[in-house]
């Protein structure tokens, strides 16, 4: 029988792998394109950064405005939520900064270099969704974003990114599994 | 580089998925136009109901005034949609009363995405859009502009369905606006039968089937006979 993946039985699931992410470093969790949207704003929002600082949420595809409402309808009033531009000197400051509209190749590096270099180090990194990457840059650019961010943890600038995907990119994908140390399955 | 494929979601319409690569691009917005009677409206409440099948969230914008009550009555007579979809998987939102009291773009723009964001719906159906160019004060092509710029950044379809007055083929300023252009039509038969029919004008990102199909509408709801004409 054909069983049915509902959002709530999704954000279930999610809620049930927190724990195994919670002390991972690298993380992969692969969602039905459709609901990535509401994987991703979960994990922005999810106790795992809780008490842990800040949260980057690099939002692929998806302007401030929509973001802005999204995490102030659903998270309950708890982060503050500040927006950069990935065009912007210094990084913005506040529990959740959210970089969105990184489809210009070029300002995909840039952003993460200029707003993960701020004075204050972030804990958590959340990008979503890391396919939609795809229609946008190159194989070899997306490659060498999350080498950057392998940097980043290296440096401890971040000490925990979330990739979400979808499976729509065979090599996007493949990529972010050599990256994560673990993944959670959504999609399925 | 290898292309990469969009994703698509199925249109709960039997026969036209296949006619379009199997479903409508995610995210994308849909216009579907016809006269009086072609199923509009059943063509959107299909879509959403298979929406809700597939564990989805979907949007009923409606700018008629119709109350709830009065949409479900009509409604109970199809078998493609459980009654308890509505308030739950679909949720029912009537526009009217907001745009009796207020014409301005921006504020009905406003209203429609507090309820976008509060639902965070895979499917949005607003129907009929026409009406609004009518209520509104301000320029409509501009309005449409921005609404369709907005539904498309908030990762739903969209399927928006549009008055076509007789003579007119498509309301030529929400054409384009939208990735894809839906017709439906009806046409007299050499026996003096009404017949309806579908035909994908326009579908941005995939390789349609062209030309009009035959389309059954009943209490199964629309059907479209591919190749019938």
């Amino acid at each position: 029988m054909h069983r049915v993946l509902t959002i709530q039985n999704v954000v279930l699931k999610l809620r049930q792998a927190l724990p195994q992410i919670q002390g991972a470093r690298k993380v992969l969790v692969t969602a039905p394109p459709q609901l990535i949207n509401h994987v991703s704003l979960y994990i922005v929002c999810a106790p795992i950064h809780t008490g842990a600082g800040k949260v980057l949420f690099l939002s692929v595809d998806r302007p401030n405005q929509s973001i802005a409402r999204l995490l102030d309808r659903h998270c309950n009033g708890g982060p503050q939520v500040l927006f950069g531009n990935p065009e912007m000197d210094s990084p913005p400051t506040g529990d959740v900064s959210c970089v969105t509209g990184l489809f210009a190749p070029k300002l995909m590096v840039d952003a993460l270099g200029q707003l993960s270099d701020g004075p204050e180090a972030r804990s958590s990194m959340v990008v979503g969704n890391l396919s939609a990457l795809g229609f946008y840059n190159s194989n070899d650019r997306v490659k060498e974003f999350l080498h950057r961010i392998d940097d980043k943890l290296r440096e401890q600038v971040i000490t925990r990114v979330v990739l979400v995907s979808d499976k729509t990119s065979g090599y996007i994908l493949s990529l972010a599994r050599d990256f994560a140390e673990k993944e959670v399955d959504l999609s399925g | 580089m290898t292309a990469q494929d969009l994703v698509r979601l199925k249109s709960g319409i039997p026969g036209m998925d296949e006619m379009m690569e199997g479903g409508f691009p995610f995210p994308s917005t849909i216009l579907v136009a016809g006269g009086a009677g072609t199923g509009k409206t059943t063509m959107a409440l299909q879509f959403l109901a298979k929406g809700a099948q597939e564990g989805e969230q979907g949007l009923f914008f409606t700018t008629l005034s119709e109350p709830t009550q009065w949409m479900l009555r009509y409604v109970s007579r199809f078998g493609f949609i459980e009654k308890e979809y509505f308030g739950k998987q679909i949720k029912y939102i009537d526009l009217g009363p907001f745009l009796t009291e207020n014409n301005q773009p921006g504020r009905i723009l406003e209203h429609i995405e507090e309820q976008i964001a509060e639902h965070m719906p895979q499917r949005i159906v607003i129907d009929p859009l026409t009406v609004v160019g009518e209520m509104i004060s301000g320029s409509y092509r501009t309005f449409l502009y921005d609404l369709t710029t907005r539904l498309k950044n908030w990762q739903a379809v969209s399927l928006l369905t549009g008055e076509v007055l007789p003579g007119q083929m498509y309301p030529v300023e929400l054409s384009y606006v939208v990735d894809t252009l839906v017709l439906l039509s009806t046409d007299l038969s050499p026996e003096g039968t009404r017949r309806k029919y579908l035909e994908i004008l326009k579908m941005r990102g995939t390789n349609h089937a062209t030309g009009k199909n035959l389309v059954d509408l009943s209490a199964r709801g629309f059907v479209v006979q591919v190749g019938l004409r």
